[in-house]
């Protein structure tokens, strides 16, 4: 085990193997094993193109404190095999200081393994399996890592029937006996958990697509259509058999072209609403995204990037459609664009951006990612909370009575009438409309419509979410900006800095439009900015400059996905960019 | 309020006070007569009526009627309209549009919107022309039509709407005459009413860019026999029609998609779930 791992007491293992090995199941079950043990813990994966018969792999790091960015490089790796591991190399760092176990019943060491000096131990799981009734090869990983780990063989056991609960006794009763088998197959070394202090209170296990889903049934969204598309169809398929529990509703779209569609119509009918998404259906989804401004209809669309353009990465990460939530929609279109910066985060974030789009009666795009959205953590279980965000509505009265929609008022957000009120009887239109919602093109009805629908946007004091501000200090000389999931590894390059004595803070922005340009400025005027985000362009970094939140002298770090964007990698930047 | 027990209600009491844009002897201001007529046969209250509209000449028709309108994008007043219906089964739905809107850009939904027969009224205006922007071929356009955008004719053969909305599962198809007041206003009470997905096409002549079109008036004529819900039958009738028959061609008691919901659950249930 590396030295550094027990001091700052994390430990990281990797699982590897073909589609239908089991190695994405292994990755839960040590989770949460890890969880029952008293510890926190997070789990990226990562799986080939194929939808079976690929390959597929989990990189999890534990700590006994919060924890929500992978390690370095693993301190474990099992392979249940070798198959089409190549393509995780990058994903799966291993050196000199790894511990790698394989099966060997498959294939033989790669030499691109060998060649990294790990400790290599080899084991033949088929041999066990076929001893073992009914057995898999990654159960006995299971129990090989965790006996190395030092994880007490309870904590395992209850996951394991935590997970399998729903497969029957059989499955369960061969899986457990085959991680007792596992446990105690390999000799115990110095376990790094022996250091380790475990917590009792009640702690989650969530996945950041989850969190979003949760966050929007906090918000009372009662409505969600939408298009299967990976990586966001977690969120409605959460959605779907608890929302029609919950006085609402998830219906099966056609395409994204009608989801979004359907989602405003259920929205205009009085529900809190959305939609769920990646790359290509948030691009089909644009014109009606405009139609919901237009119409002054609120809607929350969650869009869980991936890498683009056109079919792209699909199931890997990267920050780059910023540019088109931001500016995606022909003619003058002002809405809302929000960002969670971490998993927890995804809860509260989501429910904000509900709440925003039902106050503000427009669209809110909320941005998560691939990596955000499918890697599952333990945390701490996030605190509810109320955003006093409501549609402001009509009362009900008999009658026809003189209704403006869309009239003009100190918050420009106008009463919207809900069908079923008698005095409220309008067409919402996405032609420009006069107060009435009568179709007009008008060069007056334009400019004055124009300017509601950007005043009630710009104008709302969105209070101190709109960003995390941590290490400020009267001395601080260099700010580093940052948004979604490279949150963490900025924080732990600039956490690292700071306590090293740098003057350095971060700044991690959870409001992306309106942009808070005033706010950011106040905070980074005069200092060292570096604005770190996982895109090829640096698509946040030209936007801040282009709003004049930041200055011409900021510096840009910008990578491309899927590759996460390491601390170390930030680091080094800052570093770097300090003594320039 | 004009709902009053008793009160005869005219179609009046359903036009909103804007002004349609359509040209004068355009077809759809005899659709918008019969759909108000209808609603006033019905006496539903206007604030009960949800009308979605896409892009087109005849999507225009929702700021028209006194109702809860949506004048949406072009081709996807189906998915709209299933939204509101998903979560207002109280309201009477009704979706309108042309024939580019609905069979064209917005195709796709038809099909889906037929499959899942939810209970939606659909009116297509269709005037085999794309009117707004003057003059194209639309899908029910015949292919020898000539344009300055096919000025040979597309050469393409047209879509049929009613085979398509049989095949892809409505449950009520009817194609009704913009020129028959009286039986186009009792064809839309017949889809009102009927539980379920209601295509009713209408032949509504484009005075301005196919004023041959206005010879429809003559030839429509309606078909005699019931209505039936055997789809073999249905077909040929459908298909052995030219295109000029009016009337109930199917109707069918088919499973009707309405999604439902309880209040079992409460948040903390779902928070639950996620502990260890």
């Amino acid at each position: 085990m590396q030295s550094h791992s027990i001091q700052d007491r994390s430990v990281s293992v990797s699982v590897s193997g073909a589609g239908g090995s089991g190695a994405v199941t292994a990755g839960l079950i040590l989770l949460k094993s890890m969880a029952n043990a008293g510890y926190y813990g997070y789990m990226t994966r990562f799986s080939g193109p194929q939808i079976r018969g690929g390959e597929s792999a989990v990189v999890l790091n534990f700590s006994d404190s919060p924890v929500e960015r992978s390690a370095r490089s693993s301190d474990i790796h099992f392979a249940l095999d070798w198959h089409g591991f190549e393509r995780f190399s990058d994903e799966i760092p291993l050196n000199s200081q790894s511990c790698v176990i394989f099966d060997n019943s498959h294939d033989a060491l790669p030499d691109s393994v060998a060649s990294t000096g790990a400790k290599i131990i080899e084991v033949n799981l088929k041999d066990q399996a076929d001893q073992l009734k009914g057995s898999r090869p990654n159960a006995f990983a299971v129990g090989i890592v965790a006996s190395q780990l030092g994880l007490p063989l309870n904590a395992v056991l209850e996951a394991l029937e935590q997970i399998l609960e729903k497969k029957g006794e059989e499955i369960f009763r061969a899986a457990s006996e085959a991680v007792r088998t596992g446990y105690g197959l390999l000799e115990k070394k110095a376990a790094p958990l022996e250091q380790w202090k475990p917590v009792s209170h009640t702690r989650w296990n969530i996945s950041g697509n989850e969190a979003c889903a949760l966050g929007a049934l906090r918000a009372s969204v009662k409505f969600a259509a939408a298009y299967p598309i990976t990586p966001a169809s977690d969120i409605v398929e959460y959605l779907a058999p608890r929302l029609e529990k919950y006085g609402g509703n998830v219906m099966i779209a056609e395409d994204e072209l009608a989801a979004i569609n359907m989602a405003i119509g259920g929205s205009f009918g009085g529900k809190p609403s959305m939609t769920a998404t990646s790359g290509p259906g948030f691009s089909l989804m644009i014109e009606a995204m405009g139609l919901a401004i237009a119409s002054e209809v609120p809607v929350l669309v969650i869009n869980v990037m991936r890498g683009g353009p056109s079919t792209g990465l699909p199931t890997k990460s990267e920050q780059t459609d910023l540019n088109q939530a931001l500016f995606g929609m022909h003619g003058e279109a002002p809405h809302v664009v929000v960002a969670p910066l971490d998993i927890a985060d995804c809860v509260v974030t989501t429910q904000w951006a509900a709440g925003l789009a039902e106050h503000l009666q427009t669209l809110v795009v909320l941005l998560s990612d691939q990596r955000l959205g499918q890697s599952r953590a333990i945390i701490d279980a996030v605190p509810s909370q109320t955003f006093d965000l409501k549609r402001k509505i009509l009362p009900v009265q008999d009658g026809k009575g003189s209704y403006l929609r869309y009239a003009v008022s100190p918050d420009s957000i106008s009463p919207m009438a809900i069908p079923g009120n008698a005095a409220g009887r309008y067409t919402a239109d996405g032609l420009e409309h006069t107060v009435s919602g009568k179709p007009s093109s008008m060069a007056s009805d334009h400019l004055q419509q124009l300017k509601k629908r950007e005043a009630k946007v710009t104008q709302f004091d969105y209070g101190r979410m709109w960003a995390e501000a941590s290490f400020q200090q009267e001395s601080t000389e260099i700010v580093v900006l940052t948004w979604g999931s490279v949150y963490h590894n900025a924080k732990a390059a600039v956490s690292e800095l700071y306590h090293e004595g740098s003057p350095i803070a971060l700044l991690g922005l959870r409001l992306l439009m309106p942009l808070q340009t005033e706010a950011i400025q106040a905070l980074c005027k005069g200092k060292k900015v570096i604005v770190v985000e996982q895109s090829y362009s640096g698509q946040l970094y030209h936007y801040l400059k282009g709003q004049g939140a930041i200055d011409a002298s900021a510096l840009t770090l910008a990578k491309p996905g899927p590759l996460v964007l390491g601390s170390d990698e930030i680091k080094a930047f800052i570093k770097e960019a300090a003594n320039d | 309020m004009i709902d009053i027990a008793g009160e005869k209600l005219s179609p009046e009491d359903y036009l909103s006070d804007v002004r349609p844009v359509w040209c004068p002897g355009c077809g759809h201001y005899f659709v918008l007569r019969a759909l108000t007529q209808a609603l006033a046969w019905l006496r539903i209250p206007n604030e009960q009526i949800g009308l979605v509209t896409g892009i087109g000449c005849s999507s225009r028709i929702s700021a028209y009627v006194d109702a809860y309108g949506f004048h949406g994008v072009h081709g996807r007043a189906l998915a709209l309209g299933a939204g509101l219906k998903a979560v207002r089964p109280d309201m009477d739905v009704i979706v309108a549009g042309g024939d580019g809107d609905g069979y064209s850009i917005g195709g796709n939904h038809f099909l889906h919107a037929c499959r899942r027969n939810m209970d939606l009224t659909y009116i297509v205006m269709d005037n085999e022309v794309y009117g707004m922007t003057k003059g194209q071929p639309s899908p029910t356009t015949e292919p020898d039509w000539q344009s300055k955008l096919a000025p040979e004719g597309t050469g393409i053969r047209r879509f049929n709407p009613l085979g398509i909305a049989l095949a892809s599962g409505a449950s009520f198809i009817a194609r009704g005459s913009a020129g028959d007041q009286k039986g186009l206003s009792r064809l839309i009470v017949e889809a009102i009413e009927h539980k379920g997905f209601s295509l009713v096409e209408i032949k509504t002549p484009c005075v301005t860019f196919r004023p041959e079109e206005k010879a429809w008036y003559k030839r429509m004529r309606k078909i005699t026999i019931e209505p039936t819900d055997d789809m073999i039958l249905a077909a040929q009738r459908i298909h052995g029609s030219d295109g000029f028959d009016t009337g109930i061609f199917y109707q069918a008691d088919l499973p009707v998609f309405q999604p439902h919901f309880t209040e079992e659950k409460s948040i903390e249930d779902f928070e639950k779930e996620f502990e260890v």
